[in-house]
């Protein structure tokens, strides 16, 4: 059980630490856009692994990434491994893939007759729904209900017919069913999805698969709701067949245990089956906020802003005073969407994003990114030009195709040295990221001097001093897993389950609470979690005068009570939600011990462009540094995968978890 | 405007079928593409439309009808690469997939390997046994529900499969046929579990639902075989679909079944494709047998590049189902139109014997690599190799002139494996390739048709298929009958075929009803049951034809039972004259259909009324006749075909090489007569006509080729 973080000798490819308690095996799998993130927690250890993407064959590249901490942690085969695992979790970008594709299904929408052009939403405005829907698939269909749920007027059977049947006809592989009021009485969503389904067999070829906006949200807002509805319709059957795949073969190269995904809806993990497709959006920077809660208590500040830099985005999100900020209505792809979340800011942008010059003779970062190996200039190809990266053997780019690319595309024509467009590619990409940083704090009345800063992520460690002080955070702080922090991030989330049903009575609280709790009870039982190891949390979702929506958790067990009081202060319940958890498994770090150690072993001298001109600093291996140990800028420490740069006047030392704690020197 | 395609993708080609709406017929080829369906169905069309001269806008925005019927499983079903899919049984009948029945070692496989039985192995189950689940419940064979479903086991076995990473999920249990009630509670509790809004969700296919008939392995198969293809078809058609929607097509894509006929794709299954394109040649064969040359008797011959279709036309009727049908190596017991495929086409490879024996077959290079001609890295010799070898195909002039054909690598192989290993030269190891996959043909209709207790001389030999008029005359000197036809648009003739076809669907029923009652002999005059069932399956009929946009009163209704007599245990497929028994008349007149029909087949001492008649499978086939391929008729010129001689060649008919007339087919005139030996060439495919035969070009532009007098 003793543990002290260390990292491996073994191979570039992974990193180790020893810093947990328990026998159990767990495995933390982060499926990115670029790279194949993994997270080995055993006996004590924690190693981590990285596969680059360079292949259509994810599978392998998953194999792979799971071969290679088997290797480092002397297990026979990464099979054997699998077969030792108490836990799996994983988190994907699989939906966020399909959007950006735009390979996604035909999707085909049933509206209320009248609502096909605004679908709900402002008239005269371009639907943002356009992306996912084709015109000539939303059809209407004469019905209504009014909004205390009684139906007005019924649909007509032939009707269902006709409207099913052009969408077929015209190549719809999905129909999401959104009829105005569904939220109080979806009678008329039912009796359109029944035609659908049973009557016009799924059986045959060209069968459709459909979803009522009443299953996927509650809101009132048939715009919401419908925007959801379409939105997971779009990625569902691409991501259920992608995460099935893997499942499936997961478990037949050796897995024993469950293999759960994160779902960002409400932070946590559950079974493929049970999560919904549009669930895993942004899974990966939810699973980063959970590694972050997970580490800010033996780091010692409550409040933090985390920074994932990856391939083709960066994303941030908040912690304050110990907790998520939830965002109930968050914006994914300018759809408002029905998903309560972590609050989480994404940019288009990562160490992948391409540079070019504006119009205005300004460098600019993204928001394309292309594949590494490409013939245009990237974030990446500018930090190698400076020395921030070493050139990796993952991508076949050296230091001087890196210096061309750059130097054709920006410097060539801004007339002057590469190193000069380096930096302004550099300057780019952070303004955009601290300027990001900078608003989501305003917003929330906050002041950075009270946050520390995590960045991680593949392309995290060289960013972090600059981005410390452009943000005016109090510290910074890297992990030696930083670069696989999602994957480690997943490993320590619980299980969570989320229902939520509308209500209308007061007087039906309770009933509600018990048919939700029955339904957690049957989720969980095939989550292998008995009841009594289960944590609920009853929420109100609340909607006041101005008609914005919030989650307000009863004081005490009396609903009815509590129900009174929100009334009395002219606020609406508008549903009941239930928070199912369970943590079948800890994860805990030990703080190991002092070491009266020299200065730490130098591992020679790097040439970095700090300003415009590049000087020799010493380098330093993060793997051979120990609890204690300080180096101060200028300085590189290299880490497995990355860099980081310690510019003059800002001090690494490496904390009792041995994570790096970045601080400007007084 | 309304023109009509039909594709037709085979193992080697895909084939287009064009009739313009001013009755002007076109062909295209291309090569099968089976990873991207689309690419080798929109290749295929864009071949016909540089014939037709107009843009694929033009051509596919004015086009009413596109039909699409396959010759070959879908690949995943080839490779084994289908969705991972899991079952649900009944609790201890878990095995009965892997144990499949006592001929399962010898089903879908070629004769030559069933004969050594002994090394035959079963099927590969396209379920793994470990995702073969039993659950505890028991519908008696009268329906009652013996045992009924424990709800909890239920949940608890699905969700093992969900958790085990299953695409798709069967639910086959006992003697659901005549009562579905716990598949369909399966279903229903399934669907609670995991809706569409989950990504556990998953398609659940009920045997009740795919092919409620008795015989639990054949309802099986028939679920698990349609549940492998659906997911690779779906998207396949899904695709072609937006390609064509692209060019402007909003009508619906149609696929040809191989049940005969053909249905949107909103109304059909994926095993209903199975097979459907030499089910469409000869339904073509049919057609213009009936409608051309008053011909009801026709045994067709379809040559490929991969396998050689024959079926038969008898009494200008498409009368056959296929007495074992098979999918890839499985029974699935329901009705598909028999058409017997075995391994021979162009691309054959030839090879010598433990016996030191010439073979060809029924190994193929298919398109990739193909024929060592082909220049695309195949290494064995072919049938095309031999073709090549003996003069008979233009090595400059193969499919549309694309490909050129390597002679010197057809030589080098052909001599190196079979000339020299057998002591002969190459022209005549060559025709020694011709002259055994001609016989192996040939034989095989010989005894298509005797064994149906035909006389072969009285037959019309319809040939066709990309090699079909390459090798028509050599195999019907085995075959023996007197006259073949050959079509213009022949190396496309399914193609053909399937844009020739009705709007059809089949409706069936496992229920077992007495006519004739056992022992008493008392005519049954309880008309309500056998009405209602009739009824049942008129009922699901209509909503699909008005789902196809048909008027219940333009549609035919055909009613088949399959009967015996009593304690039989085979059954007998009769049509029926009559839909609905109003009166003791009419269940006389079924029972004297069925006699008749059964003396006819096994004589009349073999009928055994004594012991009742029983139906015990109703089919309902609804059709809605639609617009036929228009022959057009030519005047009738002089015989010399003359003008149409493009030069000679020289040809290696048994004695030497020897310059024989070439001939351009679209020259030839109505009228001409082109005598043996000679080559009539065309941009996809090559007539040999040998020294003893002769061709006449009808009034239809169709070649008739018969001995010499």
């Amino acid at each position: 059980m003793s543990g002290r973080n260390r990292l491996g000798q073994e191979s570039d490819n992974y990193e180790r630490g020893k810093n947990m308690g328990g026998n159990s095996v767990v495995l933390g799998i982060g499926i990115g856009s670029h790279a194949i993130d993994g997270v080995l927690i055993k006996d004590g250890d924690i190693l981590s692994a990285k596969d680059f993407i360079t292949t259509d064959d994810l599978l392998a590249h998953i194999e792979n990434c799971l071969n290679r901490l088997a290797d480092g942690a002397d297990y026979a085969s990464g099979s054997e491994m699998l077969k030792q695992a108490n836990v799996m979790n994983y988190t994907s970008v699989i939906a966020d893939s399909i959007v950006r594709s735009g390979k996604g299904p035909r999707v085909g929408v049933i509206a209320t007759k009248g609502f096909e052009k605004t679908l709900y939403g402002p008239s005269g405005c371009v639907l943002p729904t356009e992306r996912f829907v084709p015109k000539e698939l939303i059809v209407g269909l004469a019905e209504e209900v009014d909004t205390t749920g009684k139906v007005i007027k019924d649909i007509d059977r032939d009707e269902v017919y006709a409207l099913a049947k052009y969408l077929m006809e015209r190549g719809a592989q999905t129909v999401a069913i959104c009829l105005k009021n569904s939220y109080c009485n979806p009678v008329n969503e039912q009796a359109v999805m029944t035609i659908i389904d049973k009557e016009i067999s799924k059986h045959y070829l060209g069968g459709v698969v459909t979803l009522c906006s009443h299953e996927v949200s509650t809101s009132r807002d048939d715009f919401v709701r419908l925007c959801t509805t379409v939105l997971n319709q779009y990625v569902s059957r691409d991501s259920s067949k992608f995460l099935k795949l893997v499942e499936s073969h997961i478990k037949d190269v050796g897995l024993a245990a469950r293999l759960r995904g994160c779902s960002s809806a409400m932070g946590g993990v559950k079974r493929i089956a049970k999560a919904r497709a549009i669930d895993t959006f942004a899974s990966t920077d939810v699973a980063n906020l959970n590694g972050a809660l997970f580490m800010m208590d033996k780091v010692g500040n409550e409040n933090v802003i985390v920074v994932d830099i990856g391939g083709a985005t960066t994303s941030m999100g908040i912690i304050k005073d110990g907790a998520f900020e939830f965002d109930v209505k968050p914006l994914i792809y300018e759809l408002p969407i029905d998903l309560p979340r972590p609050a989480l800011k994404i940019l288009n942008i990562g160490g992948y994003s391409v540079a070019s010059i504006n119009d205005k003779g300004s460098v600019v970062v993204g928001p394309v990114s292309i594949d590494p190996d490409g013939t245009e200039p990237t974030v990446t190809d500018a930090k190698i030009v400076l020395g921030f990266d070493l050139a990796t053997t993952d991508h076949n780019r050296n230091v001087e195709q890196a210096g061309t690319v750059v130097d054709e595309i920006i410097s060539r024509k801004l007339k002057i040295s590469k190193e000069e467009a380096a930096l302004k590619i550099i300057d780019a990409f952070e303004m955009q990221i601290s300027a990001a940083i900078r608003m989501m704090l305003s917003a929330k009345g906050y002041d950075a001097k009270k946050f520390d800063l995590y960045v991680v992520g593949g392309a995290g460690a060289s960013h972090i001093c600059s981005l410390a002080k452009r943000v005016g955070a109090k510290r910074a702080v890297i992990f030696p897993f930083g670069s696989v922090f999602s994957a480690f991030g997943v490993t320590s989330m619980d299980i969570v389950y989320e229902y939520r049903t509308p209500v209308s009575k007061k007087d039906e609280l309770d009933k509600v609470v018990t048919v939700l709790k029955t339904a957690a009870e049957k989720d969980l039982k095939y989550e292998g979690v008995s009841e009594k190891d289960l944590t609920y949390i009853i929420g109100f979702v609340v909607k006041d005068g101005s008609g914005s929506e919030k989650i307000v958790q009863p004081g005490t067990t009396n609903l009815q009570k509590e129900a009174e009081k929100i009334s009395a202060a002219k606020q609406e319940i508008t549903a009941v939600m239930l928070k199912v958890s369970a943590s079948p498994h800890k994860v805990e770090l030990q703080k190991q011990k002092e070491k009266k150690a020299a200065a730490p072993a130098k591992n020679g001298k790097r040439g970095v462009c700090f300003s415009g001109r590049s000087q020799q600093v010493d380098v330093y291996s993060y793997q051979n540094l120990n609890v204690g140990n300080t180096v101060a800028g200028p300085a590189v420490v290299e880490l497995a995968g990355s860099s980081l740069i310690l510019p003059k006047g800002c001090e690494l030392s490496i904390d009792a978890y041995q994570n790096g704690i970045i601080q400007q020197k007084a | 405007m309304s023109h009509t395609i039909s594709l037709d993708i085979g193992g080697t080609f895909s084939d287009c079928f064009v009739q313009m709406d001013d009755g002007r017929m076109f062909i295209g080829k291309h090569s099968t593409t089976p990873a991207h369906v689309d690419t080798c169905f929109m290749g295929a069309i864009e071949a016909a439309r540089e014939k037709i001269g107009i843009s694929m806008e033009e051509l596919i925005s004015n086009t009413s009808i596109i039909s699409y019927s396959t010759t070959m499983p879908v690949n995943s079903l080839i490779q084994r690469a289908g969705p991972k899919l899991g079952m649900i049984t009944t609790a201890g009948f878990e095995d009965f997939n892997d144990i499949a029945r006592g001929r399962g070692y010898g089903d879908g496989l070629p004769l030559s390997e069933i004969r050594l039985f002994t090394k035959c192995h079963k099927p590969v189950p396209l379920i793994e046994r470990r995702l073969t689940v039993g659950i505890d419940e028991r519908i008696d064979w009268n329906g009652n529900v013996v045992i009924p479903l424990k709800r909890e086991k239920v949940e608890e076995k699905l969700a093992y499969l969900v958790d085990e990473g299953v695409r798709g999920i069967v639910v086959s249990l006992l003697n659901s046929y005549v009562n579905p009630a716990n598949e369909r509670a399966v279903k229903e509790i399934f669907l609670e579990m995991y809706p569409d809004k989950f990504m556990g969700s998953m398609p659940i296919l009920l045997g009740s639902d795919i092919f409620p008939v008795y015989e639990e392995y054949l309802r099986t198969n028939a679920a698990i075989l349609n549940a492998y293809m659906h997911v690779e078809l779906a998207d396949a058609l899904h695709t072609v679909g937006e390609k064509l929607r692209y060019y402007g097509y909003n009508k619906p894509l149609l696929i040809i079944k191989n049940i005969g006929g053909m249905g949107a794709i909103t109304r059909s299954s994926a095993i209903e494709v199975y097979n459907s394109g030499p089910v469409s040649g000869l339904y073509g064969s049919c057609s213009v047998g009936k409608n051309l040359y008053n011909q009801e008797k026709i045994i067709m011959g379809d040559m490929g590049g991969t396998s050689y279709d024959i079926g038969v036309v008898a009494d200008g009727d498409v009368k056959f189902y296929s007495a074992f049908p098979t999918i890839e190596r499985f029974r699935v017991g329901m009705p598909i139109i028999e058409v017997r495929s075995i391994g021979a086409g162009g691309g054959s490879i030839a090879w010598i014997n433990k016996m030191g024996r010439l073979e060809v077959g029924p190994k193929s290079a298919g398109s990739t690599p193909g024929p060592v001609c082909y220049n695309q890295g195949g290494k064995e010799p072919t049938v095309t190799d031999a073709d090549v070898v003996l003069g008979y195909i233009n090595p400059d002039k193969f499919a549309y002139g694309k490909m050129k054909l390597d002679v010197r690598k057809a030589t080098d192989v052909i001599k190196a494996k079979i000339a020299d290993p057998l002591g002969m030269n190459v022209p005549e190891a060559a025709l020694g390739i011709k002259r055994v996959i001609d016989s192996f043909m040939g034989t095989e209709m010989y005894a298509d048709l005797t064994l149906k207790g035909h006389d072969p001389r009285e037959f019309d030999f319809y040939a066709f298929g990309g090699a079909g008029a390459g090798h028509c005359c050599g195999l019907a000197d085995n075959l023996g009958c007197k006259r073949i036809l050959t079509f213009p648009f022949g190396p496309a003739f399914c193609a053909f075929g399937a844009c020739d076809m009705d709007i059809v669907h089949k409706y069936e029923l496992t229920a077992s009803y007495h006519p004739l009652k056992p022992h008493t002999q008392e005519l049954n005059n309880d008309y309500e049951t056998f009405n209602q069932i009739v009824q049942g399956l008129k009922d699901q009929a209509i909503i699909d034809m008005a789902w196809e946009g048909l008027d219940v009163k333009e549609i035919e209704f055909k009613l088949e039972l399959e009967m015996r007599y009593g304690i039989q245990y085979s059954s007998t497929r009769v049509e029926s004259p009559i839909i609905f028994l109003n009166s003791e008349g009419d269940v006389k007149t079924v029972i004297k259909t069925f006699e008749k029909m059964y003396t006819e087949m096994y004589g009349e001492d073999a009928a055994s009324p004594i012991g009742g008649v029983e139906v015990v499978r109703f089919r309902l086939i609804t059709s809605k006749s639609q617009r036929k391929a228009e022959f057009k008729k030519f005047p009738l010129q002089h015989e010399d075909p003359g003008a149409a001689k493009i030069g000679t060649r020289d040809a290696y008919w048994g004695h030497g090489y020897v310059p024989t007339n070439v001939y351009d087919l679209d020259k030839l005139q109505c009228g001409n007569v082109v005598k043996g030996p000679a080559i009539i060439e065309h941009d996809v495919t090559t007539y040999v006509i040998p020294p003893t035969w002769q061709y006449y070009k009808d009034e239809y532009m169709n070649g008739q080729i018969t001995k010499k007098a």
